[in-house]
């Protein structure tokens, strides 16, 4: 398993946000869904290893992350792009995910063609000497998933990544998404169900801090018949978390 | 990590601060050549001297870029990366610093060639010259760390005016302290023992690094062998205050040139002296100066000669050269000095009046006619009136002066 977590408790001062939550995850593209405030992001943080849990184990790669060494075993093979991404706006999208690379400890031999590939992934390549100031938002995403993907990672968090993308550059990230499914285990935290939908081959679903659900995409679809919702996969969230607070 | 550096180089704060810098810097060094042109140990002195208007702005663009990762909402990004965080500080803290020290370089190399064309005396200081780019190095560290651990917008200017006050109370704390200061404000004649300014550039060093290590995660420890080091550094330089420096007494043994009077210049100065002498035994010509007219000196030992007769304060102009003008005011105004103490006073208007008037004839030796003290005179009249007044001047003697100024041509 790439991704165990067991009775992970993170609490803000008396608040538990996540409360005794379990999860494993293998390879494959998932999806994180859950309300606001379900306490996605703050997975995603303890998963990042920015975030340091008040109680329970999480292990990734294999690693105890909350001993040094195994959180830096960690960082080097991951991949996170915050659901906020800062960046310096002088650098250009070269030079940030230059930078990027750098502090991934991508060998130096190898950082020119990484960044390359990275940037052509997410279809930069054109404005790769453009400065970060003069991006626009969707521009900015793609570079925050440039630098995630940057040291070809074994386990990638991407917290809202669709966001400011316009439909064709999501369509785009999908088929991305895949490609970087089979090679990594690569979780997805998002509101789009749709996402989750056409890109997921599996899908967590949290509710106030425990995992509700997980399964197949087309497992979460399965869940919803005759219920509300426009598509199918909406109606098996809406029905799931329903079946959950009841 | 040169990839990384680079780009830090390029797009970091420190590029942006560079000119700025360097022209406070320029500004500063050129606002006072008279402490340092024309003279080495003035040229290693100033350098730290100047760290006091320069210091505070290299600690402000440190602290700006120490705080730019948290004010630009990077610090969860830059720590899911494996780099440590030392590695990473150690690489954004290079922009201000690398030019920061840029800026003093380029500075202290204009300096350098401006000294060097006038002077065959001595040697560069270069280990001076290294304590001041090191204390750079540990004023750049010191606001690079305040800076990440305050990541405000105000912290660069409060940490510019918290350290600019510092700096100069420790600058002038009139003890051993004071030479802890990065701002060292000493006269050319001194000289320090040859251990003084590596371990004033290890101290510096030292405080930069226990600086930066504060900011190993989870190794801050690192920094107190490093403080240690810095405090070892530091005591002897406290302890030892003044005590550490010299005359510089090759630098201060007199070269004359003969003439009406001899003048005297040090070894430090000699390459001005024809040019000082033929200025200065111009103002005094035919008015019998008892005695060579010798520079004035300053440094540990040396008798104070403020105020002294035929002494010569000798000024540097922008060129390093001698300030002929403040030569030949300096020479004039020796020329019918009282030789009695808190003379001339404003109650002695009369005499303080004729007094400057007399210099002023002395400096310009100007035709007639002549007005105020050498009223309907002659310029043979105004040579020897002079002369008598310089002696009675010389003795302190009022009434003497008095007498000759009422008594007509």
């Amino acid at each position: 398993m790439t991704v165990r977590v067991e009775d992970l408790v993170v609490a803000y001062r008396r608040s538990r946000v996540l409360d005794g939550l379990d999860l494993s995850l293998d390879r494959g593209v998932h999806g994180l869904l859950g309300p606001n405030g379900a306490g996605k992001t703050t997975l995603v943080r303890v998963l990042a290893t920015v975030l340091q849990a008040a109680g329970g184990t999480v292990r990734l790669l294999g690693q105890d992350v909350s001993v040094r060494e195994g959180r830096t075993h960690v960082r080097r093979r991951l991949g996170y792009l915050p659901q906020q991404l800062g960046y310096f706006p002088g650098f250009t999208v070269r030079e940030f995910v230059e930078y990027m690379a750098w502090l991934k400890e991508v060998p130096a031999a190898r950082v020119p063609g990484a960044v390359d590939e990275a940037l052509e992934r997410v279809d930069l390549t054109a404005r790769a000497g453009s400065r970060m100031r003069t991006l626009s938002g969707g521009m900015l995403r793609r570079a925050g998933i440039a630098q995630a993907i940057v040291n070809d990672p074994d386990l990638l968090l991407l917290d809202e990544p669709t966001a400011g993308l316009d439909p064709e550059q999501r369509v785009g990230f999908r088929t991305l998404l895949r490609e970087l499914g089979a090679s990594a285990t690569v979780l997805v935290s998002t509101h789009l169900v749709e996402d989750v939908a056409s890109a997921c081959t599996g899908v967590v679903l949290l509710d106030a801090g425990r995992v509700v659900f997980t399964g197949s995409a087309e497992e979460l679809a399965a869940a919803g018949e005759g219920g509300e919702g426009d598509t199918a996969s909406e109606r098996g969230y809406l029905a799931l978390l329903r079946g959950a607070r009841t | 990590m040169r990839r990384a550096l680079g780009i830090e180089l390029r797009r970091g704060v420190g590029i942006w601060t560079a000119l700025p810098l360097t022209v406070a810097l320029a500004l500063t060094v050129l606002a006072h050549p008279r402490e340092w042109a024309g003279d080495w140990y003035g040229w290693a002195y100033y350098l730290r001297t100047s760290l006091i208007a320069f210091g505070p702005l290299v600690v402000a663009a440190a602290a700006w870029q120490g705080g730019r990762e948290s004010r630009r909402g990077l610090t969860e990004l830059l720590s899911s990366a494996s780099r440590p965080a030392l590695s990473r500080a150690w690489v954004s803290f290079a922009s201000p610093a690398a030019w920061a020290l840029a800026a003093l370089v380029t500075v202290a190399s204009a300096m350098a060639a401006v000294t060097a064309s006038h002077t065959s005396y001595g040697r560069p200081p270069v280990l001076l010259a290294l304590s001041a780019a090191a204390a750079v190095l540990m004023l750049a560290s010191v606001g690079f760390v305040v800076g990440r651990l305050a990541p405000w917008r105000a912290t660069a200017p409060l940490l510019a005016v918290a350290v600019y006050v510092g700096m100069a109370v420790l600058t002038y704390a009139q003890s051993g302290r004071q030479y802890l200061s990065p701002g060292l404000d000493l006269f050319s004649g001194y000289v320090p023992a040859p251990w003084w300014a590596p371990l004033s550039a290890a101290m510096f060093l030292a405080l930069g690094v226990a600086a930066l290590l504060l900011l190993a995660d989870g190794r801050r420890w690192w920094a107190a062998p490093a403080l240690g080091l810095a405090i070892l550094a530091a005591v002897p330089i406290a302890s030892t205050g003044q005590d550490a420096f010299t005359a510089d007494e090759a630098g201060e043994q007199l070269v004359c040139a003969r003439g009406d009077p001899e003048v005297c210049l040090t070894r430090r100065h000699a390459d001005q002296l024809p040019r000082v002498a033929a200025v200065v035994q111009a103002v005094l010509a035919g008015l019998d100066t008892p005695g060579p007219v010798v520079e004035q000196r300053v440094g540990p030992g040396l008798p104070d000669q403020t105020g002294t007769l035929n002494t010569l304060y000798l000024g540097a102009d922008l060129s390093g050269s001698a300030d002929l003008e403040v030569v030949r005011q300096d020479a004039a105004q020796r020329a019918v000095a009282w030789n009695c103490d808190g003379f001339p006073s404003p109650s002695d208007d009369s005499l303080s009046i004729a007094t400057y008037e007399l210099a002023d004839w002395a400096r310009e030796r100007p035709r007639p006619p002549y007005g105020g003290a050498l009223q309907g005179r002659t310029p043979q009249q105004a040579l020897s009136l002079i002369k008598q007044f310089a002696t009675a001047a010389s003795h302190c003697d009022l009434a003497a002066a008095r007498a000759l100024l009422a008594t007509p041509p």
